[in-house]
């Protein structure tokens, strides 16, 4: 029963009743903004209807301070050439040069005030300017400016400030002149999760202010704070960068705006087709979000490149979390050799870091990897990839995924996508949800580490262990770890698992890592029907030799187990320790009724010995 | 003198093993020339492009390379996932 796990769902239904409470007054809401004509599905934590037209404004963060400037003088140049089908939508740039990559002429139509002054030859300087499109020709330059912001100044474009300062001047414009939606689209070098030697997570380098970086959380502050400050809400997030299209991103914006727009692989250096994307009149969501991916498409096909893109509705990513979450505790249960070839055979991106996470589950067969695909495919606007090669199996967002659990990088851990699901645990080798907390609901005593690091295993004493655990959902595992000390002697434990609630059906297993194969030694179902029941495990039985010290060597050739799977799927590692017990207790599948409290019991008979 | 000498002779190696030298590395890429650089460039049609701003004695020699792809060995310090500099000390091919 992970704590964060239970609490994300804890959240979750509380969110839910909330929603439906507060429907009629939303509704209401809306009855009276459809009569106004005016869709407003910008107003903070509303998501956007997806079919409603209306108007946009586009705000382009285009850090173009890196030896992408031609780049992106290129895409201003699309813009500039999209400019007659924007019929009253706005497109504003924010993009700071470096200068030396490229001399490409912008020209900035001057207000003539002080805030630009006559026309800029904006080429070769390492600078920023704010601009508009405001013919097909020339772009104009803002009067009236983001807070910290002037003219021709050197900002930081990796800092969290000035992307909040850009994006609440953005929400406020769209606000004041009654757009309908804001589409933010983050231009730059992106990293994605794996990046190996791009080192982490994050988008947007300026190299002129010490390389510094956007990271997830600092956009994530800074999308928050100007929804804050202003009521507004983003409509769609696009990453025009490399790698970003991940479902740990996707997860960290999914309330933040409606749509994220992103590549799971490497973009072409032109990036997206501007011409041919940026809003035209009253448009809907899902047609601009539809057209950023189709235009990509078109333009790349017959070029040689492998791209993919795809749009994905943010607001599908808890359903997604939570198919997952179900799909990994049944693929525990398969073949470690089965998920291990899965792994390799899925289309990988990204130095091989990460996998397309539909690709993944389409290669397990459990009825969770259909469930968790259909979520996947449910959650997307649209997606498209040229054919063949790299991206020929893309399926719109990759899951980080590292082909040892050895090179799994630990800053992982502080992703929202790996504090509320499992996968973190699976990838990272340890036994799914090693988690007794002792601040999970029903009072649980059953200890409080937090992980199952060696450290922090729940050790049992000599008298055994009686105390309380709590199963939250179906898909809930709780774990029970004792390591060290030996057996001295054949002997007999007793597992009991008492006070269950009504209805809930446990399935209990008892695994012992010191020996291969490591399918369960032992396993029963307990009921409330039964109140109270016990098995036991000999291990006089021949699976253990005396006194317990030898090497355990994860054999992805053996059958599966919770254990086994858990750690090392298909790596075959060798886990030195001796009398490593798991206990693992699962809602039974098929018959899990109820969540509620249960009491543990580990007890010993005969002359076996407990640390 | 001799203390004067000693102490300009210390400092001069302790600047010189403060200055970071960088890794060394062989690295392959397209020589590109610029307003301001020499760089060796990787990945250059992609938004993960990688520059290599080239230095030292033979930043004359890669730069008559231009738009060549080239090997070479030198001292690589990476500023970022996408920029760095080398200071090539041969040119492999």
């Amino acid at each position: 029963m992970t704590f964060r796990g239970s609490f994300s769902r804890f959240i979750f239904r509380g969110a839910l009743i909330f929603t439906l409470l507060f429907s009629l007054h939303c509704q209401q809401l809306m009855d009276l903004l459809d009569s106004a004509n005016k869709v407003d599905d910008t107003s903070a934590n509303v998501n956007a209807d997806l079919d409603k037209p209306g108007t946009w404004m586009t705000l382009v963060y285009l850090d173009a301070d890196n030896n992408l400037e031609g780049a992106g003088v290129g895409d201003v140049n699309e813009m500039l050439a999209n400019y007659a089908n924007f019929n009253g939508n706005r497109v504003i740039v924010l993009m700071d040069r470096i200068g030396g990559y490229s001399s490409d002429l912008i020209t900035i139509t001057g207000d003539g005030a002080t805030t630009c002054g006559a026309t800029v030859n904006f080429n070769s300087q390492s600078v920023a300017y704010l601009f508009e499109i405001t013919s097909s020709t020339t772009v104009k330059c803002v009067a009236t400016l983001p807070s910290g912001f002037t003219q021709g100044s050197e900002p930081n474009m990796g800092s969290e400030t000035t992307l909040k300062n850009f994006l609440t001047w953005g929400l406020n414009e769209a606000k004041n002149g009654n757009f309908d939606y804001v589409y933010l689209d983050i231009w730059d070098h992106g990293a994605g999760w794996g990046g190996g030697a791009y080192g982490g997570n994050a988008v947007a380098w300026d190299d002129t202010d010490s390389h510094d970086a956007l990271s997830i959380t600092e956009i994530q502050n800074a999308m928050k704070a100007a929804q804050t400050a202003t009521g507004k809400k983003v409509t769609i997030l696009g990453f025009d960068a490399c790698y970003m299209g991940t479902i740990e991103n996707a997860y960290s914006f999914k309330d933040l705006a409606s749509v994220m727009v992103a590549s799971e692989e490497v973009e072409p250096g032109a990036g997206w087709q501007y011409t041919n994307w940026t809003p035209r009149g009253k448009v809907s969501p899902r047609t601009v979000a539809t057209n950023v991916v189709t235009s990509f498409k078109a333009y790349y096909s017959n070029s040689g490149e492998q791209v993919t893109l795809s749009s994905i509705d943010l607001s599908k990513l808890n359903g997604i979390s939570t198919a997952l979450d179900a799909f990994l505790v049944k693929l525990s249960t398969q073949p470690p050799a089965a998920v291990s070839a899965a792994r390799l055979a899925a289309q990988n991106y990204n130095n091989n870091m990460s996998v397309d996470l539909y690709d993944f589950a389409d290669k397990i067969s459990i009825p969770e990897a259909a469930a968790l695909k259909n979520m996947i495919k449910a959650s997307l606007v649209a997606e498209a990839h040229t054919a063949g090669g790299q991206v020929d199996r893309s399926n719109g967002m990759t899951v980080y995924f590292p082909q040892s659990k050895n090179n799994y990088d630990t800053q992982y851990d502080a992703t929202d996508f790996a504090k509320q699901t499992r996968w973190d645990d699976f990838i990272s080798g340890k036994v799914i949800s090693i988690e007794i907390s002792s601040t999970e609901p029903g009072d649980a005593t059953c200890g409080a580490e937090s992980n199952d690091t060696a450290g922090k295993a729940n050790q049992i004493g000599t008298g055994g262990i009686t105390c309380t655990g709590y199963i939250y959902t179906p898909t809930d595992v709780d774990i029970y770890r004792f390591t060290g000390g030996n057996l001295t002697a054949a002997g007999t434990f007793d597992i009991t698992l008492s006070n269950i609630p009504a209805g809930a059906n446990f399935d209990v297993m008892l695994f012992n890592t010191d020996v291969s194969p490591s399918a369960p030694v032992a396993s029963g179902t307990i009921s409330s029907g039964n109140g109270s029941e016990s098995f036991k495990y000999s291990p006089s039985n021949g699976q253990v030799t005396y006194p317990l010290n030898g090497n355990f060597t994860c054999d992805p050739t053996v059958s599966s187990s919770y254990v086994n799977q858990g750690l090392c799927y298909g790596q075959g590692m060798t886990v030195t320790s001796s009398t490593n017990f798991y206990i693992v207790v699962v809602g039974k599948s098929g018959s899990y009724n109820q969540a509620g409290k249960y009491t543990l019991t580990l007890g010993k008979t005969n002359s076996v010995t407990l640390p | 003198m001799k203390k004067v000498f000693l102490l300009t002779a210390v400092a001069f190696i302790a600047c010189s093993s403060s200055k970071p030298k960088g890794e060394p590395q062989t690295v392959i890429g397209t020589v590109a020339v610029n307003d301001a650089q020499v760089l060796i460039e990787q990945l250059e049609f992609t938004r993960s492009k990688v520059s290599f701003d080239v230095t030292g004695s033979l930043k004359d020699q890669v730069a008559a390379l231009k738009g060549k792809t080239i090997t070479v060995k030198g001292n690589v310090i990476k500023h970022s996932p996408f920029a760095g500099s080398i200071e090539v000390t041969e040119i492999l091919k």
